[in-house]
């Protein structure tokens, strides 16, 4: 164990911080930077939705992506895919048949990462809504530098490998990853991901505490 | 007023086939096993694949009491001609084929049998070379076949063009794309055969009304002779035993 | 029989054949479907490939035209990729703009192609700030039956493999552009990037993998988008996506590895056998 506890105090994640309830009109919101990353979620739902994109068995999550530019493109679809299927595994949709849970995700600042700051960002709104969860999710990257060594954050990097573990088991749900790089990498930078995840586990327990502390 | 310079003077066209005879037709039932019936077929250098979905409920907007609603897709793949194609589909050329392929189609279709219902019907051309037209009802009346969707009679299409030979008017069967890019007549007729009825007739350019039988009646006589290799790949595919995991190599 | 029990037990059904060790269509767990490659069948496009990996059909068209270089990157061609899933290949598809899946499938295949980097763009380009080729790859998915993201890689190679650059001639002072088709160069490709599909089932208490699923399996498995792909390009790793799903453990992790990379290696040899015996056929 020595030598994780050793991993985890040299891990260095970008100075985090939230703030719940952002927004008033929605059933569930939270800003979030990670660095100078800034994403912003709202959770609307469980609503009533038309009825040719309703399930009989469970509610449908309806994922808006919203770049700061504004204009749609193939990317925008890809990261809505990646946080659809992430989100969809944690929220205990079987309890919202026939429903509709839409989160909308506003991009605010984008200094790299910001798809994991954005599913973070949405972890914590889907927190806030008080829809049920299975679980929840914390998405941690790493990078490889050049000397082809792993190192946590890795913002400037070429090659990045972005992992999502759940808080129960902390196994792997989603991963994506930009660059070459080798199998030892690989299964290094999972590892490294899965320790550090812990981290983001740890601040979200304490945004949450403070959050209802204050209420 | 002598057209285009068509036939060779041995009476030969411009890929050395006679005025009345048709490109070779290849063609296979049953071909994906996604749709409910799926057809490819090679008309000469021309591909195309149809794929009928259907009938299912029809969407509420469209559904009719009377009949089942024919809802056809025309489209080109970008890489089928030469020059890129922008849009496969959705530009003015392909929904006006969509609407073609609909008229010709729904004749031959016992509509009546199903309303309120939908039959889908999808068309893509993978190398046009000519006629793909053509080639796409006949395509998607062997898909339809293949479905087992009932219909009155066989819809086939064929094209015919005018050329003149030693001051004599000689039309032309089954037009290619360089008779098609040389600019003569294009009549384009999707019939049924079977019943003698003509389900849709098209022209391109000028003909003059005197000649306009003749080549009519070659489009027609081309729509009997494909009707004939057609009922055959049927026959032969019924033979087979419909095998569905058999799929054809394009 | 069998079918109205899959319709009434969905999930049951899927069970029976998973715990017994065998998939619903008779392969082993790690059993992937006969690949099938045809090159060069399309007379209309530059270079093209047809491929089927069980009942997965997807045909790939290459075409070049002539452009200017970007401003900020003069020295780049452009490789521009395209998956297309039109309504013909799978009910699931309406007609219209492309849907959400077509766009995610598109943007992971140009996104697996340029992280492999096995086409330099610099290749690419005549003539700096003047002239370059853009070369589309145009995927059109005939059957989806799973699996597509492999399908459409091993299409994609293959085409680019074959492909060849007529020479092109640049006068800078009458800005002439002279095309030679009849002398033509290959393009130069760098490995062979290869795409391996997982479906991960959650079997009360175990996790299974299934190699190259169908689009049933697919569907059984977390629906459109969930599922697991690993790329493979020379031994390296360029392209690792998963999305949702079942969770994956981290012992899974190295199996997977391990059968993607015998599959990079089976897959690459499949092309290559291919081109050659089209190249045989054409002396």
């Amino acid at each position: 164990m020595g030598a994780e506890e050793k991993d985890l105090r040299d891990f260095k994640l970008q100075p985090m911080k939230c703030e719940l309830n952002f927004l008033s009109k929605s059933d569930g919101s939270a800003i979030l930077s990670q660095g100078d990353t800034v994403a912003l979620v709202s959770v609307n739902g469980p609503l009533d939705i038309k009825s040719t994109s309703q399930s009989i068995e469970k509610s449908t999550l309806e994922i808006l992506f919203c770049s700061k530019g504004g204009k749609p493109s193939v990317a925008d679809r890809y990261k809505e895919n990646v946080i659809r299927q992430t989100c969809e595994k944690a929220v205990l949709g079987c309890l919202y048949p026939r429903t509709g849970i839409t989160i909308t995700i506003q991009e605010l600042e984008d200094f790299g990462g910001f798809l994991s700051c954005a599913l973070n960002c949405a972890c914590l709104a889907l927190l806030n809504s008080g829809v049920s969860l299975r679980h929840v999710f914390a998405c941690v990257t790493c990078g490889v530098d050049e000397k082809g060594e792993v190192v946590l954050g890795g913002r400037g990097c070429d090659t990045q490998i972005s992992c999502v573990f759940d808080s129960i088991d902390k196994t792997l749900i989603t991963c994506f990853s930009e660059g070459t790089y080798s199998e030892g990498t690989y299964l290094e930078a999972v590892a490294r991901c899965r320790a550090a995840s812990e981290l983001v586990f740890a601040f979200y327990r304490d945004v949450v505490s403070k959050y209802s502390n204050a209420i | 007023m002598p057209g285009p310079d068509l036939l060779s003077s041995q009476g030969l066209r411009l890929d050395g086939r006679r005025p009345n005879e048709l490109r070779r037709i290849k063609c296979k039932l049953g071909v994906f096993t996604q749709p409910d019936g799926s057809a490819y077929l090679e008309q000469g250098n021309t591909k195309v694949l149809a794929a009928v979905y259907g009938p299912h409920q029809a969407a509420k907007s469209k559904s009719s009491t009377d009949g089942v609603v024919v809802n056809c897709q025309y489209s080109t793949a970008t890489f089928s001609t030469g020059e890129r194609k922008n849009r496969p589909r959705g530009d003015r050329k392909s929904q006006e084929m969509s609407m073609h392929l609909r008229q010709a189609l729904t004749a031959a279709i016992k509509t009546e049998l199903y309303p309120r219902s939908q039959i889908d019907i999808y068309v893509e051309v993978l190398q046009a070379d000519g006629g793909a037209y053509c080639a796409g009802v006949n395509a998607a009346t062997l898909a339809l076949i293949d479905a087992g969707i009932p219909l009155r009679a066989y819809a086939c299409a064929c094209s015919a063009s005018m050329a003149w030979r030693a001051g004599q008017p000689e039309p032309l069967l089954d037009v290619g794309h360089v008779e098609e890019a040389a600019g003569g007549v294009v009549l384009t007729v999707a019939a049924l055969p079977n019943t003698g009825s003509i389900a849709l007739l098209e022209m391109s350019h000028r003909l003059h009304m005197d000649y306009f039988d003749v080549v009519l009646s070659r489009a027609m006589q081309g729509c009997r002779d494909i009707e004939i290799i057609l009922d055959r790949a049927v026959r032969d595919h019924l033979a087979e035993g419909w095998t569905k995991q058999d799929i054809v190599t394009i | 029989m069998a079918e109205i029990y899959k319709l009434i037990h969905p999930v049951k059904y899927f069970n029976d054949y998973i715990s017994r060790d065998i998939r619903p269509d008779g392969r082993k767990f790690h059993e992937q479907r006969n690949i099938k490659v045809n090159v060069n069948s399309l007379k209309t496009a530059e270079a093209s490939a047809v491929v089927k990996c069980g009942n997965t059909t997807v045909v790939c068209g290459v075409q070049l035209e002539l452009a200017t270089p970007k401003a900020e990157e003069p020295e780049l061609g452009f490789l521009v990729t395209n998956v297309e899933l039109t309504p013909l290949c799978s009910s699931k598809y309406r007609p219209g703009p492309p849907s959400d899946n077509a766009q995610v499938q598109s943007y992971m295949l140009s996104d697996i192609f340029s992280n492999s980097k096995c086409i330099d763009l610099k290749d690419l380009c005549i003539v700096p700030d003047k002239l370059a080729w853009v070369v589309y790859c145009d995927i059109v998915c005939l059957d989806n039956d799973g699996s597509l993201v492999d399908a459409c890689i091993i299409a994609l190679m293959a085409s680019l493999k074959t492909l060849s650059l007529p020479t092109v001639t640049y006068d800078p002072e009458t800005e002439e552009i002279k095309v030679d088709p009849d002398v033509r160069t290959p393009l130069k490709v760098d490995g062979c990037p290869v795409a391996t599909s997982f479906a991960v089932y959650k079997l009360t208490e175990r996790n299974i993998l299934l190699t190259d699923p169908s689009a049933y399996e697919e569907e059984m498995c977390g629906g459109l988008g969930a599922h697991f792909t690993v790329c493979l390009n020379k031994g390296l790793i360029c392209g690792n996506h998963k999305f949702g799903g079942s969770h994956l453990l981290m012992e899974n992790q190295e199996e997977v590895l391990k059968i993607a990379k015998e599959r990079a290696n089976l897959v690459v040899k499949v092309i290559d056998s291919c081109i050659k015996n089209e190249k045989s056929i054409d002396k």
